[in-house]
This record gives structure tokens, sequence and C-alpha cells, in this order.
């Protein structure tokens, strides 16, 4: 059994969060698809969650990302570019984990090799994560015509509303904030709509 | 925002503090379990004999700093003891265990306990604290440094690359604040120090604890202190045992044979459970089971479990949310683990029999993937959500 999450899983889970949990996870994916990953993380989890959303990197070292989650007074920390790090910097972060406070929480997006890295070298970080690492490729959002269907049909049935008074309801800038309804909007092929 | 993701979120927030047990306790889902923990034993000793010092060592998401903040609390009821908890891991990075350093942490807090009128006769001794802990300059003459036979800076304990020798001024400095502090002997002082047990250096924490924690309780002074799990299978010494006057050690709960145990851990949910119809026993039941009795996997596996329930549309925790969260631990469990260790779970799994000894087998132990139980019996076991997941490797295979 493989559990790849989709965009919309992951922002969904993401948004489910307490506020102030400080909940960490990991998205594992290749190499070349993290500046596109943090981009659109930055992009559509800014709509969705409550305060504000930072990205940044590891490719200045540890102790650099560290002064960086220190000073950011962001409540979501999208954290990517580990590559240079060696067993050493993870040992590192994972000895400093009581340092790792953001208010709602943060992702890591790492590769495989990166993952290994971390789970080898930071028990106490990975105890910490749990669970939450998550298989993410692009591509599996793309649900075929039977999915979107089945999608809106289940979100028909949970809200009680049709497609025609959700696209009011957006258009009149009077929808709930809750995840479902902008991924309804976007089965609709009506994205433009979404905003915060 | 709907009524449902405000209920998610709210069930979700009685699980998230796993990432602070300060937080856990402040919102009352600590579960005392009589003689499950060991904050009892802890407490009970310092309360006869405050002047002691204590190490506790246990597996990672065992429960230790929650055990350290209910020692705390239950130790400041006590008419005339003051308890203080210090995480290590915020002053410096412990990669830079040397003797001397719990001293100096120790120094800069009695520093702090002083007004500022009642500092003034302890300028030398405050300087010299600060000192020890962030570094001096040189005293050498000028033609030594320009020969550069030593560096210019001396850093201190708390610094990157500590090359403190001055311990005995450190030690004298701190003894004079601490006798002004304890002046009123009414009062008996414990300090607690978190942290340590993420030390990778078994030989300096040894060190460190045969310095420091005999100054500390000669100069009447209680300690707590926790310590790497490593530490109690690498003792290269017999009398390293005898470092501090008691050693505790935290094991996993064995939820499989020990039913007070099962309970214990049926409890840690219920507390923080808010809608008991949101869960059957058979989904309590399973949660325990993965967890293989550590408290942080069972919160974090229930928590995890109710993002499921959420992200699937659903109303109700079930089984298959349990078994989604539980492959995402096996997962995580998974990852960095080397062919030998991989070896040795499959082994372990196939005959039921697990020996400590290599550092392989060492390893697996203090990362959690096999877990130590030592009531009601000593036996060693890989992880459940691991098996789950080397079992099912198996039959696709």
């Amino acid at each position: 059994m493989i559990y790849p999450v989709s965009a919309d899983e992951l922002l969904q889970r993401i948004t489910s969060q307490p506020e102030d949990g400080n909940i960490w996870l990991v998205i594992i994916t290749p190499t070349q698809d993290h500046e596109d990953l943090v981009n659109d993380l930055y992009d559509t989890l800014g709509i969705f969650i409550e305060g504000s959303i930072d990205a940044l990197s590891g490719s200045r070292g540890l102790d650099s990302l560290l002064e960086a989650l220190n000073r950011s007074e962001a409540s979501y920390s999208i954290l990517a570019g580990f590559k240079s790090w060696g067993a050493s910097d993870w040992q590192k972060l994972d000895r400093l984990r009581s340092r790792l406070m953001r208010r709602r929480g943060a992702c890591m997006i790492l590769d495989n090799y990166e993952s290994n890295l971390l789970f080898r070298n930071a028990p106490n970080l990975a105890s910490w994560i749990g669970p939450r690492v998550y298989p993410f490729t692009y591509g599996t959002e793309l649900l075929t015509e039977e999915e979107q269907q089945s999608r809106l049909q289940s979100f028909q049935q949970w809200s009680g509303q049709t497609d025609a008074e959700v696209i009011a309801l957006a258009e009149t800038q009077s929808l709930p904030s809750d995840p479902e309804y902008g991924e309804w909007l976007v089965l609709l092929g009506r994205g433009d709509l979404i905003e915060r | 925002m709907s009524e449902r993701l405000q209920r998610f979120r709210k069930m979700m927030a009685a699980f998230e503090g796993a990432a602070d047990p300060a937080k856990a306790l402040e919102q009352g889902y600590y579960v005392h379990a009589p003689g499950k923990l060991l904050v009892d034993q802890i407490v009970n000793r310092i309360a006869l004999r405050p002047a002691s010092s204590h190490l506790l060592v246990g597996g990672i998401g065992t429960g230790k700093t929650t055990q350290l903040l209910m020692a705390q609390r239950q130790l400041q009821e006590i008419e005339d003891i003051a308890a203080y908890y210090l995480d290590v891991s915020t002053y410096t990075d412990i990669r830079n265990l040397k003797p001397g350093l719990l001293i100096a942490i120790l120094g800069m807090e009695l520093c702090g306990f002083l007004t500022e009128s009642e500092k003034a006769p302890f300028q030398q001794e405050i300087v010299a604290i600060e000192q020890s802990a962030y570094g001096y300059p040189s005293s050498r003459s000028e033609e030594q440094l320009l020969r550069n036979l030593i560096t210019p800076w001396n850093e201190g304990l708390l610094t990157m690359k500590p090359s403190f020798t001055g311990q005995n001024i450190l030690e004298e400095a701190v003894c004079k604040i601490w006798k002004f502090c304890s002046e009123d002997y009414s009062i008996k002082y414990v300090f607690i120090f978190d942290g340590l047990d993420r030390s990778q250096d078994l030989k300096c924490f040894s060190e460190l604890i045969r310095s420091d924690l005999q100054f500390m309780t000669s100069i009447g002074m209680g300690v707590i202190l926790v310590g790497p799990s490593a530490f109690l299978y690498s003792m290269p010494k017999n009398d390293d045992r005898d470092l501090t006057d008691n050693l505790y050690y935290q094991p996993c709960f064995d939820v499989e044979r020990d039913i007070e145990s099962h309970k214990f851990f049926s409890n840690v949910l219920r507390t923080r459970l808010l809608n008991v119809d949101f869960i059957d026993q058979k989904a309590i039941d399973k949660l325990i089971l993965y967890s293989g009795g550590v408290l942080r996997d069972l919160i974090k596996l229930a928590e995890t479990s109710v993002e499921e329930v959420y992200a699937s549309g659903d109303d109700a925790l079930e089984i298959r949310h349990i078994e989604k969260a539980a492959y995402g631990l096996g997962r995580n469990k998974l990852f960095g683990i080397s062919e030998l260790e991989l070896d040795l779970l499959r082994k372990s799994i196939e005959n039921n029999q697990f020996a400590i000894g290599s550092p392989e087998s060492i390893s697996l132990v203090t990362s959690g993937r096999v877990l130590e139980y030592r009531y009601p019996g000593t036996r060693y076991a890989v992880h459940p959500v691991l098996r789950a997941q080397l079992q099912a490797s198996v039959k696709a295979a």
C-alpha cells in the first residue's frame, strides 16, 4: 500500500491542523519539483490558512536557517533547500529541536536521500514528525472525469448546496473559508473566484 | 469556517501537546499512573533527601520531559523545596559537552535570582560566571599573542568551541552566590536539567556528570538530570553507575502483556477525546497496539488518525484511518535504516528473538525501532508499525 498525497489533500491536511499546533510534516518529492512545490504551497496556503506564511531555505546551512526561523513572525513555514546538509547538520538540528517552534507548524520538502539523512540522524525530530511523512508526485492531483464528478457529488452532499449556489456565493464573496470550497471551485473551473 | 472544520481542529488540538509537554500539562491532559511512572519515586526520594542527584534515562517519546515537568510541580508543592526546570539545549548545542557546562548554566540562573542591589557585592563572581559561559579575552602578553601561541579569545562553555580551563574559578564563584541565595536554610533548591538525552557523546556525558553533579550535590543542591538511553547500554566502567545517587530507566509500556499499562494508555486517550462517540473501544485498542507502548507514538497516531477522518470526509474514527496513520509512522521508521539493521529486524520478527549488544542492535533500540519493556518481564519487540510494514513487504514479495 502506498499513500501518495495530492496537492489538494496536502492543503486539506494543513488547513485542518489547529492554529497553534506547531505540527511539522515532511513531503517527499524529487529534487526537481521542490521549487515548484514551494511556490504552489506558498500561493495556495496563503489563501486558506489564517496567519502569515514564509518559505525558508536551508541552503545557507543550519545556523542560518535557525536564525531565519527565530526572526520570522510567520505562523507557518515551508522549508526546502537541504541538499547541502550532511549527517552532522541533521544531528545538530535534532539536538536543538526545542528551538523549532512555529505557531501553526511547518512542512519540510525533501527528496528520498535527504529524508534518509533526517530519519537516520535526527531520531527526536523523527519522533516528533511521527506519521506525517507524505510522498508527493506532481500530476497526482489530476483526477479523471469520473473522479471529478464523484468529488463534486461528495461536496454537494457534504454542504447541501448545488454548484450554482456555491458559485453565486463566491461571486458575492460570501463563501466560507473551508478548503473544500476552494477545491470545489477549482473542479468547476472557477479557481479565479478563490480569494482570502 | 464550517462547524466541521472547527470541530476537527478542536479534536486535534487536544492531541498536539506531544509537541510541547508543558502545554499538555497546562491543558490538564496529564494522566497519572501510580507505579507506572518514575516521577513519584524521584519526588519521594528528593523529599526525603533534597541534596541528592537523580539521572533519568529512557527511550524517545517515553514521557521523560513530561515526568520532569510533573516532578517540578510536585516538588513545588512541598513547603520547603523550590524546583527549577532548565532545558540545556536552549542554552547551547549539547555537542559541546564539557565539565563545567551545567555549573555555568546554574551560575547564570543564580545570577538571575539576585536583585540589582544584591548583585553589588558579587561583581567579580558574576563576571567570572559570565566569562565562563560566554568567553573571555586572553590575559597573555602581546608578545605571545603575536607569536600565535594561543588564541586571543578563550571561548566559554556555552559557545561553539569551548576551550574552558577555569573550572575552579567558576565553582568558587557559583558557590559564593549559591551560599547567598540559600542563606535561608529552610528552602532547599532542586534543579532539573532536561535536554541532555540528545547527546551522542557518552564519554563526554560521563565526564560532565562526574564533575558537575558531584559539585552541585556537594554544595547542598538537588539535581535531576535526563541522559541518553545509550548510556545505559554502553557504560564502559561499573563505577559509571555510581555517578549519581539514583539511576532510573523509563522503559516503554508493555501494553500487550500488562493490563495496567493498557488501561493507562486508554486513559491517556480518553482524557483527550472530546467526543466519546467519535471513537469506539476497538479503535482505541488498535491505537494502543500500534503505539507499541510509546506515549508520543500513541498521541501522534491518534492525532493523525483524526486528520485522516477529516481528509476522507468521514465523521467517526474507524480502523482504516488508524491503519493509514500507522502506515505513515512505519514508513517514517524505515527511512535511514541500514541493511544490517534491516536484517536484524527481519530476523527478530522471524525468530521472535532480539539480543542487545551490537552497535546496530543498540541503534535500533535507541531510535525507537525496537522497543524495550521491563515489566512484567524484560523483552524486546520490533515496533508494531514497523513490523506491519516489514511483514507487508514480505507478503508483497
